[in-house]
């Protein structure tokens, strides 16, 4: 027999009051594990292997930071990372920008007003993969109905090729992120200029301030903990850029289009090199990682106000 | 207090099970062992129904195609009546298909029973494969019932060994509009120069292109026709040592000529970005008047639902040109089908294998046209390409599909061939919108020799 102690009843019902918690959180943590955590982990370890696919179904001999120092040494991996960071700075500019002047617009109550904003959640609800299919129907040459609107709106536009110009097709790419993201701004950004107190802008009119001053002067001051938050959810998911880029262009003209998850992708699922984009996918983690935090240092400072 | 570790205890084992589950996939079975024996009916199945009972299962895509629906239904009809096999054909979108061929081939999930894959995907996917030769040869088959590219993308790269068995493959084809042709009194070209000049002559032909290039980014689409013409040129994608052999005078003189018939305007300044379904979409929508594709695409042209009605009754077709004193090799490009080791069911899907690729069941099938979804005129066998009574219901395309298919080849087969094609892909694209060709082709070799020796 082995003797067992058994904690006062004090002890005991701390712990039960320390450890139910955590017990409810069980699923959901077990949930993140598996699907999050564990995938992380395996992924880090393969990155220090060497491992394609088509030649073994085992995970090679570990390789020490080989695969990183190929990833630094990759052109099409740096244009990768170029094509990313071109495409978040214009979708991210784009999408706040147009979003907030959706929202100064429809902050005018109208009768309309109501219906817009259901309205203008449906672009958002449109799947990526399918915003890229349309798009790039919606643009072919010959049969396309925006191809043929541009060139009448404007007929300089009758020359562009606007998925066969690198310059034009990552701004498709851009706008048809744009077009999903800005109402869904306008909806987030309303929600910050509802909360503005109304007095303090009839007080700056009273003061004698136009438009634009009470705009820039008060407004948006005011807007911009929440435009922050916005500008750093919107940069952290158009790093990770991949459907639209896949369905519209595949990565072309030449890799003119090729975002760094499309990069990762094709090493990985098209190349089959696993070791490879393990690595790559790591580097592309951490850089989320600082614009995840980026983020909750924003969220923090907005709460803490 | 008891209960908390042992919560905990518990969920660590879950857990610990979870990950073992997923780390471990099901061990592999020997073919041969697997596979009854004894008396066979006409079409080479097992009398006595040994697998009576056995569900197997197929990783494929692409449900609706015709040729795909009419194997699913002959096989629910009439093979699962003799052998009382019971077949479940999955239909994966295409691109998850490929993804799946991988999962299944190289890690060995151990869902599915068959797979069926793309021939460049054969070198990759022959790891995961069983060896066919022996019980071929016991079935009294033979990989000589197909001609010599399909054989080659059964092989995968392996001279010795048959992984696959061809059940869907075809000619690359010049497609035109007939009745221009014959108002300009032309018939096919037989050399590039000849198909230059006749391009010549179709620009703006009733309003249409000349003719629908793929130039674009997409799966290696804008390399068929260049294959196509760089072989023939007695050049190659990669020589025997393995290293690149395409920036010769032939290559880049077949590479010039390909750049061509987009940089002389022939075909639309739009295809630079085109892939195979916007060149024939183009060319169905009555806007070209001539395209390089498949031969199954016939069965699309032809048919009034699908096209313009004008295009429909207007559809000529011949082999791909070639070069001035040499043989002619184009790309016969092919869809294979083999037994995974995987699978806990090898008797019952070699049993499918041999019915499914049996020359008799693709030659019902392709004399079939009682319903327009499961109409097909595809066929692999040799055997049935010169078959006249299927040329007859077939355009007559089976043969020229034969004739074109003596000479052709398939896509290198090496593991590296994903990222070559990549390379290569790229490489014309960037050609397209204007690149210089030597030099575009110089640093794709130069890529093509770094990634190789990697």
């Amino acid at each position: 027999m082995v003797a067992t102690t058994v904690p006062p009843p004090r002890q005991r019902s701390r712990l039960r009051k320390h450890a139910v918690p955590y017990l409810h959180l069980a699923p959901a943590l077990l949930a993140v594990v598996l699907t999050t955590v564990y995938p992380l982990v395996s992924a880090l370890i393969t990155s220090f292997r060497h491992w394609r696919l088509n030649e073994t179904r085992e995970a090679g001999e570990f390789v020490g930071l080989e695969q990183y120092q190929r990833v630094f040494t990759d052109d099409t991996f740096f244009n990768s990372a170029l094509v990313t960071l071109q495409f978040t700075v214009i979708s991210v500019v784009l999408s706040v920008g147009l979003g907030l002047a959706i929202a100064l617009i429809l902050n005018n109550r109208t009768r309309l007003s109501a219906l817009t904003k259901a309205l203008l959640i449906l672009p958002f609800a449109v799947a990526p993969a399918l915003k890229g299919f349309s798009w790039r129907f919606m643009l072919n040459p010959d049969t396309g109905v925006y191809d043929q609107l541009l060139d009448t709106v404007l007929p300089f536009a009758d020359d562009i090729n606007w998925l066969g110009d690198p310059f034009w097709a990552l701004m498709v790419i851009a706008l048809t992120e744009v077009w999903g993201w800005a109402p869904l701004i306008a909806l987030m950004l309303l929600g910050g200029l509802n909360s503005i107190s109304p007095e303090v802008r009839e007080a700056a009119t009273i003061d004698g301030a136009n438009a634009w001053q009470r705009f820039w002067r008060v407004t948006f001051p005011l807007l911009r903990p929440l435009l922050l938050i916005v500008i750093f959810l919107k940069a952290v998911f158009s790093v990770k850029i991949f459907d639209q880029v896949v369905t519209t262009t595949g990565g072309g003209p030449g890799r003119a289009t090729e975002s760094l998850n499309f990069f990762a992708y094709s090493q990985g699922f098209t190349f089959l090199d696993i070791g490879y984009a393990s690595a790559v996918s790591w580097v592309i983690v951490l850089v989320l990682g600082v614009l995840a935090t980026l983020y909750l240092i924003a969220m923090a400072k907005q709460e803490a106000k | 207090m008891r209960r908390t570790p042992r919560a905990v205890a518990a969920l660590g084992a879950a857990l610990a099970l979870l990950v073992s589950g997923c780390a471990a996939g099901p061990s592999e079975q020997d073919l041969l062992d697997a596979v009854a024996t004894g008396p066979t009916d006409e079409l080479g199945l097992l009398t006595g129904k040994p697998y009576d009972g056995t569900h197997i299962r197929l990783l494929s895509c692409c449900k609706t195609t015709a040729q795909f629906a009419a194997l699913q239904e002959k096989t629910e009809r009439e093979f699962t009546a003799k052998t009382g096999i019971t077949v479940e054909w999955a239909n994966i979108p295409y691109e998850s298909y490929l993804q799946k061929i991988v999962a299944e081939t190289a890690v060995g999930g151990g869902t599915y029973d068959l797979v069926v894959w793309p021939d460049a995907y054969g070198a990759s996917a022959k790891i995961g494969l069983q060896p066919l030769d022996e019980v071929m040869r016991r079935a009294d088959r033979s990989i000589d019932e197909f001609s010599p590219p399909f054989q080659q993308a059964a092989r995968a790269g392996d001279p010795d060994t048959v992984y696959g068995i061809p059940f869907r493959g075809f000619s690359y084809n010049l497609f035109y509009r007939k009745s221009e042709y014959e108002r300009l009194g032309m018939t096919p070209a037989a050399t590039w120069d000849e198909f230059t000049a006749q391009l010549r002559r179709l620009d703006g032909a009733d309003g249409r292109a000349a003719f629908a290039g793929q130039y674009g980014r997409g799966g290696g689409q804008n390399l068929f026709t260049w294959m196509s013409m760089l072989w023939s040129n007695g050049a190659d994608v990669l020589g025997p040592d393995g290293e690149p052999a395409f920036t010769t005078p032939e290559g880049i003189a077949a590479t010039e000529q390909y750049l061509a018939l987009l940089r002389d305007g022939y075909s639309p300044q739009a295809s630079t970005n085109w892939t195979e379904t916007d060149s024939t979409q183009s060319f169905e929508q009555n806007r070209t008047n001539s395209v390089f594709t498949w031969a199954w695409q016939m069965d699309d042209f032809s048919d009034p639902a699908k096209v313009q009605p004008e295009v429909a009754d207007d559809i000529g077709v011949a082999p791909l040109p070639g070069w001035e004193g040499k043989p002619t090799v184009t790309y016969g490009y092919t869809w294979l089908m083999g037994i995974l080791n995987t699978s806990e069911h090898q008797g019952a899907a070699w049993e499918y294998l041999k019915w499914v690729t049996n020359a008799d069941t693709e030659r019902d099938i392709a004399l079939d046209k009682s319903d327009p979804e499961t109409a097909t005129s595809v066929v692999v066998h040799t055997a049935n390409m010169l078959d006249a009574e299927v040329n007859a219901a077939n355009h007559e395309l089976p043969k020229l599909q034969e004739s074109a298919l003596r000479t052709a080849r398939t896509v290198p087969m090496t593991i590296d061939w994903p990222q070559i094609q990549d390379v290569l892909e790229v490489a014309i694209n960037e050609m397209a919108h204007g690149a210089d060709i030597r030099t575009e082709l110089t640093e794709a070799a130069d890529q093509i020799r770094t990634l190789t020796r990697r």
